[in-house]
């Protein structure tokens, strides 16, 4: 069954639909043994669970190489993933921050005349404030450390790699800006009360245009990500992205930490501010768009000190070494 | 030996299996299911290709490796130098184990048989009281 006419041309069998989930050095590597086990084993049809088999496979393959797991891959390779890592992280941090900034909209109106209640509210929601924007001046600083290497990427011919990836992310710009332009506009002619829920299909075309916006930074952020995996950083850059990375989680983790703070202060002063019940007096501080959003930021936070940990094992290694 | 045990391999990651019982039907029997082990273990027998590796390895520990586990195991056995290609005109190519592999699997080897002789040795001193009760 192996020695057929398409044995004679590699390329063609590394890049059958069964492997698409290796990475092409893998595929081109391991691809023609691994077709030809399937041939000899199973025919043309594979079953379920060898088809699960290789999609797992595939991916942890992809893992291993990008530097996400394993010690195969070489030190900077790690260090690299571990601050993308980060970067996933901040974008779903971004996302969660959004979400929260409209959902704690006009708080210190709901708060009653107590000075403590004020202070610590605006306190937390001021770090919580001042961290986002440091943390997100410390991205645009990690991006701005990158543009150098990524010139020389385009130089070199790394157009073609990223084209798919770029046209995607500019596509789904180009669509969200023409969702959310127009209904900003709309927004300036109408009332708080017919923004929030008074009219329904400016409530639809906003979550539609809050889905386009997520969409959007997930478009980009993989744009950030195959770039960032490709473009060949100094030593010195990746450092500087690694101590830039461990920074922007540990703001995570304040930035949480503030927003507990806040949670737990309006759920004392404020619950009917939390359960979206103006002007009542009590109310269940356990909101459910509120659960999602720290839910969310939590879930970023962790995996944000995931990207962390992995760069402290290589630097540890590293210095072992 | 290899058909159940609890091992801290050198090879891969640690496995915890428990012991499957004669009396279990075979189906039940919980099995070995170290891929490198498994792997480095076939190739002490010889060179063989991916195809005749999982036979072997079905054969000796009634385990059938799937196509992915498979290569995922070789991919860092040979990165780890512990097995090597074989040069073939076919698209089957055949591996072969180095003599790094055979000094691992011979650890291996070693780690599993000092952890039957302490195991053994445990449950014939904590049976030995039970029976005296009975």
């Amino acid at each position: 069954m192996g020695s057929g006419p398409k044995d004679s041309r590699p390329h063609l069998r590394a890049s059958d639909p069964r492997l698409r989930w290796y990475p092409p050095s893998w595929r081109a590597r391991y691809g023609d043994e691994l077709i030809a086990l399937l041939d000899d084993e199973y025919g043309g049809h594979l079953p379920t669970l060898v088809r699960l088999g290789l999609v797992t496979g595939g991916l942890r393959q992809r893992a291993r190489e990008s530097g996400l797991t394993g010690d195969s891959a070489p030190a900077a390779e790690r260090l690299r993933a571990g601050a993308l890592v980060v970067l996933t992280a901040w974008v779903a941090f971004v996302i969660a921050g959004a979400s929260f900034a409209k959902f704690s909209e006009h708080f210190d109106q709901a708060l009653p005349h107590s000075m403590s209640a004020h202070h610590v509210s605006d306190l937390a929601f001021t770090v919580l404030q001042t961290v986002a924007g440091v943390a997100s001046i410390l991205v645009i600083v990690g991006a701005l450390l990158a543009v150098p290497a990524f010139v020389r990427y385009l130089r070199a011919g790394g157009w073609p790699s990223l084209r798919r990836h770029f046209m995607r992310a500019f596509a789904c710009t180009g669509l969200t800006l023409a969702v959310t332009v127009p209904l900003v506009v709309w927004a300036h002619h109408l009332t708080p009360h017919q923004r929030n829920g008074g009219i329904h299909l400016y409530g639809t075309l906003f979550l539609l245009g809050a889905a386009l916006i997520v969409m959007t930074l997930a478009s980009w952020t993989v744009v950030a990500i195959v770039a960032g995996s490709r473009v060949a950083l100094s030593k010195t850059v990746l450092i500087a992205e690694g101590i830039l990375a461990v920074v922007v989680a540990v703001a995570m983790v304040v930035m949480v930490g503030a927003t507990a703070v806040w949670w737990g202060v309006l759920a004392r002063s404020a619950p009917a501010f939390l359960s979206g019940s103006p002007g009542g007096v009590s109310g269940s501080p356990w909101d459910v768009w509120l659960v999602a959003t720290v839910a969310l930021m939590v879930v970023a936070m962790g995996t944000g000190a995931v990207g962390v940990v992995r760069e402290a094992r290589v630097w540890r290694r590293m210095q072992v070494d | 030996m290899l058909r159940s045990y609890v091992v801290c391999s050198t090879v891969g990651p640690m496995r915890t299996r428990p012991r499957a019982l004669e009396s279990d039907p075979p189906s039940s029997r919980r099995r070995s299911n170290d891929p490198p082990l498994l792997i480095l273990t076939s190739l002490a027998g010889g060179p063989k290709h991916g195809h005749a590796l999982l036979k072997d390895i079905e054969e000796f520990a009634g385990v059938k490796l799937g196509p992915g586990a498979l290569y995922g195991a070789i991919t860092r056995l040979e990165e780890r130098g512990l097995i090597e290609p074989l040069e073939s005109e076919d698209r089957r190519r055949p591996y072969e184990i180095t003599a790094k592999g055979s000094e691992v699997l011979a650890d291996s080897i070693a780690q599993m048989r000092e952890l039957v002789r302490v195991g053994q040795a445990r449950l014939k001193v904590a049976s030995t009281p039970r029976m005296r009760l009975a």
